[in-house]
């Protein structure tokens, strides 16, 4: 048993390129991993044959003997989301829906990735069609915290997260609608970006709320995160929302002089709601920033008492629309013993999706309902531009905005089951960079009780390479970066 | 008919746009192949895909709505109209409710020998097409060929007044749309259709009466006939004291009667709502210029 899977996806990179270890060994230090722990962690939906990923890791390996030149990351073994389109693979959305469905075409993001010759392991659990903050909408299995299996890790992305975290993979891709990278990524430890709305295509990506939506990766440090970021983004004339903006270097950012940034702290981001705790460890994290000659000071936003109608609307009635397509014609689960279409559509949809998927169609359906769409989503998208242009105006005298990224660490499996407002209430530091299309990052800044703690990071549209910078040297100074749950994993808080 | 109620009638035409591929998608946009073989992931409306708007079919809108005297609007976007039917593989069909690429236009239709009638046009939108479904005993398929097929439709005022207005101006409109390029208005292939709305009043009232809509005719003596057809049936109601329904009828050309086809009075929610996949459409003004001299060049042509 080796311990490679435990490097940085870079650091993992640089030992192939070096010649000191193989992709097939890379590989099979993956799988062994994923044999010790996915019976704990339970973070792939479908896992690859491991015969097939490693006659693949061979091949690269033959082409990199051969001399041929070989992408960055190639090699390196990840996971996606099961809401990004993978031809011939499996891709189900944890839904009962489209348990059977196989796409008959990659997503962008999926081309890109195998463009550039990484290994994709399986696919990763989440939450039904992205609705959640736990993966316990999943309609399989609940996908379990590497740092301690009794917790959550976090939704809609928290199988990626997981598998990052375990160990399993050295980065994997979710998917952001309201927080849905950032706020697993910090249950779990790892980083998480949020791109800015339009810099990384959405063909491909099974749409839950199309405006919001955004496609981000799982990492083990920031510098992963800027490779990864280095392959996905990028204009796509497939997604008329993709921006026409040039391709960046991010990783160049690495490193620069963060002298002279001006953060702002938002106080209405650190009252009522957020864990003592958790605001120290943050609060201590900010401190150290001064440190660094960064200028920290409070600002308030009091617009962001609508962030969480206005997510909520505007979320709803674009997932009734988008999962109106699941009506058992075409594809994907088809109840039996329709007579006729309306019944078809009836017993189709009441079967194939689960409770938290039918309530947020139910409110969209009514948000979007003649009589009542003024009240609901034209007043809705008028709070998004309040909210946008009060985050601009902040963007004026800073370079970033500081924020927990969740108001708790995770919590315990089935603890918030009962009570689905507390539980999206948890998104509420993650929405507003969605309703703004700002970017995003959650970084780990230490730890409560054992459990990371994240730190987000809201920057300017496009300058993701200025939140590298910054996040860069922020991880260098609190020393928490790829940090992996010890041996093995944590069952019900007694270590196995 | 008698002269004691006048007829008033608007037209809701719907022309499939000559464009070499479809609305949102490079399948290609043709007739006739066999069924489900012109079909990708995004007319379909796989999970993931995304639409691409096709550019010429709007500048083939807004040559239309040039050559029919609109205004058109600087602002117009796509909305979703959202209903379930096996033949609309997405369950929304991606079209065009609160800002329609042109409004207020008009149309001069001339009489044999008589004076010219001004015929007004309320607006004219984009749409993209659905499929087709077949039904077999007790089976149903659909043909998915026809999604995603552009399609343009241009509202009339109701300002006609009798059934032969509304021929002379569906053949005064084919003219238009097969002069310009715009469409090859082939009714009996389904490329040029339309729907009536017929309504009957007292003569000299300023009131409408109840309207009803006519579907299913498929040429323009259909188009006549099935309108002289429901003229005669509501006059016949109203003068023996009946009331007419605001309904759909459909046309039965063989047996030449209309048929009552969707519920009276039930009133469908679309659910309307800005497609987010889509930005608003690039209607500069440097594009309607460059429209306008092409289509003054192809007048210039002929004259």
């Amino acid at each position: 048993m080796n311990y490679y899977y435990k490097m940085s996806a870079a650091e993992a990179a640089r030992a192939l390129q070096n010649k000191e270890i193989t992709s097939k060994e890379l590989t099979e230090s993956v799988l062994e991993r994923i044999e010790e722990v996915e019976e704990d962690i339970r973070g792939f939906v479908t896992l690859l044959d491991g015969d097939e990923v490693l006659l693949e890791a061979e091949k690269i390996d033959q082409a990199r003997v051969s001399g041929e030149p070989l992408p960055h990351l190639a090699g390196i073994p990840m996971a996606l989301k099961d809401n990004l389109c993978t031809r011939g693979v499996p891709t189900t959305c944890a839904s009962k829906m489209l348990q059977s469905y196989c796409p008959p075409y990659d997503a962008c993001v999926v081309e890109k990735l195998k463009e550039s010759r990484t290994i994709l392991m399986g696919k990763a659990n989440m939450d039904e069609f992205a609705m959640g903050s736990s993966t316990e909408n999943s309609a399989f299995f609940t996908t379990r915290n590497p740092w301690d299996t009794t917790r959550v890790p976090g939704g809609s992305s928290g199988g990626s997260a997981a598998l990052v975290a375990a160990g399993e993979v050295f980065f994997a891709l979710g998917s952001d609608t309201g927080g849905s990278v950032r706020q697993p990524a910090s249950f779990c430890g790892v980083v998480g970006l949020k791109p800015t709305y339009g810099l990384v295509s959405r063909f491909g990506l099974i749409a839950f709320a199309s405006s919001l939506d955004q496609i981000g990766p799982l990492t083990r440090d920031v510098r992963d995160c800027a490779m990864v970021m280095e392959i996905i983004a990028g204009h796509d004339p497939r997604d008329s929302t993709s921006a026409p903006k040039e391709k960046e270097k991010y990783t160049e950012y690495l490193g620069r002089d963060i002298k002279g940034f001006k953060v702002a702290l938002p106080r209405d981001c650190f009252t009522e709601g957020l864990d003592a705790e958790v605001k120290k460890v943050v609060m201590g994290a900010v401190g150290k920033c001064t440190a660094l000659g960064i200028e920290v000071e409070d600002v308030s936003m009091p617009h962001m008492q609508y962030a969480f109608p206005a997510y909520y609307i505007v979320s709803t009635s674009e997932a009734f629309s988008n999962l109106a397509r699941y009506d058992g014609v075409q594809y994907g689960y088809r109840a039996d013993g329709a007579g006729n279409f309306v019944s078809l559509y009836k017993k189709t949809r009441s079967g194939g999706f689960g409770q938290e998927v039918k309530k947020r169609i139910m409110l969209g359906t009514y948000f979007l309902s003649s009589g009542y769409y003024d009240a609901y989503y034209l007043q809705s998208l008028k709070a998004r531009t309040q909210i946008r242009e009060e985050l601009q105006k902040v963007f004026r005298d800073y370079d970033f905005i500081v924020t927990p990224t969740s108001p708790t660490v995770a919590f315990q499996v089935g603890e918030k089951g009962d009570d689905p407002l507390t539980m999206s209430l948890s998104d509420i530091y993650t929405i507003i960079a969605n309703l703004a299309g700002v970017p995003a990052i959650s970084i780990p800044c230490g730890f409560v009780g054992g459990m990371p703690v994240g730190l987000q990071v809201m920057g300017r549209p496009f300058e993701e390479g200025r939140i590298f910078q910054f996040c860069y040297a922020l991880e260098c100074l609190l020393g928490v970066r790829n940090q992996l749950p010890e041996t093995g994993v944590k069952r019900g808080g007694t270590v196995v | 008919m008698s002269s004691a109620f006048e007829i008033i009638i608007s037209l809701e035409v719907q022309a499939e746009l000559l464009t070499k591929s479809k609305m949102f998608c490079s399948c290609p946009n043709s007739f006739g192949q066999k069924p489900n073989t012109n079909i990708c992931p995004v007319c379909l409306g796989l999970p993931g895909s995304l639409p691409v708007l096709n550019e010429k079919v709007l500048d083939l809108a807004l040559t239309a709505a040039l050559a029919l005297n609109c205004e058109v609007s600087s602002f117009s976007r796509f909305d979703r109209k959202h209903y379930f039917c096996p033949d609309l593989p997405k369950a929304y069909q991606i079209s065009q409710y609160e800002f329609p690429i042109a409004k207020n236009g008009y149309l001069d239709i001339i009489k044999e020998g008589e004076k010219i009638r001004r015929i007004r046009i309320d607006r004219l939108h984009l749409e993209e097409d659905a499929g087709k479904l077949q039904h077999d005993g007790s089976a149903s398929y659909v043909d998915f060929n026809r999604c995603g097929v552009p399609l343009m439709e241009i509202v009339s005022a109701p300002d006609l007044r009798s059934p032969e207005e509304a021929r002379l101006f569906l053949e005064s409109l084919k003219r238009i749309l097969l002069y310009t390029g715009v469409s090859d208005c082939k009714m009996e292939e389904g490329s040029l259709r339309c729907d009536a709305n017929i309504s009957l009043r007292p003569a000299g009232s300023r009131e409408f009466g109840a309207k009803v809509k006519i579907k299913n005719m498929n040429s323009f003596k259909a188009v006549q006939k099935g309108l002289e057809y429901e003229a005669a049936r509501q006059e016949k109601l109203l003068s023996a004291r009946n009331v007419v329904y605001q309904e759909t009828r459909i046309w039965d050309g063989e047996r030449g009667i209309t048929l009552e086809m969707r519920g009276k009075g039930e009133e469908k929610d679309y659910r309307y709502f800005p497609d987010p996949d889509l930005p608003p459409l690039d209607i500069s003004p440097g594009r309607v210029e460059r429209v306008r001299s092409a289509l003054k060049l192809r007048a210039g042509e002929v004259y």
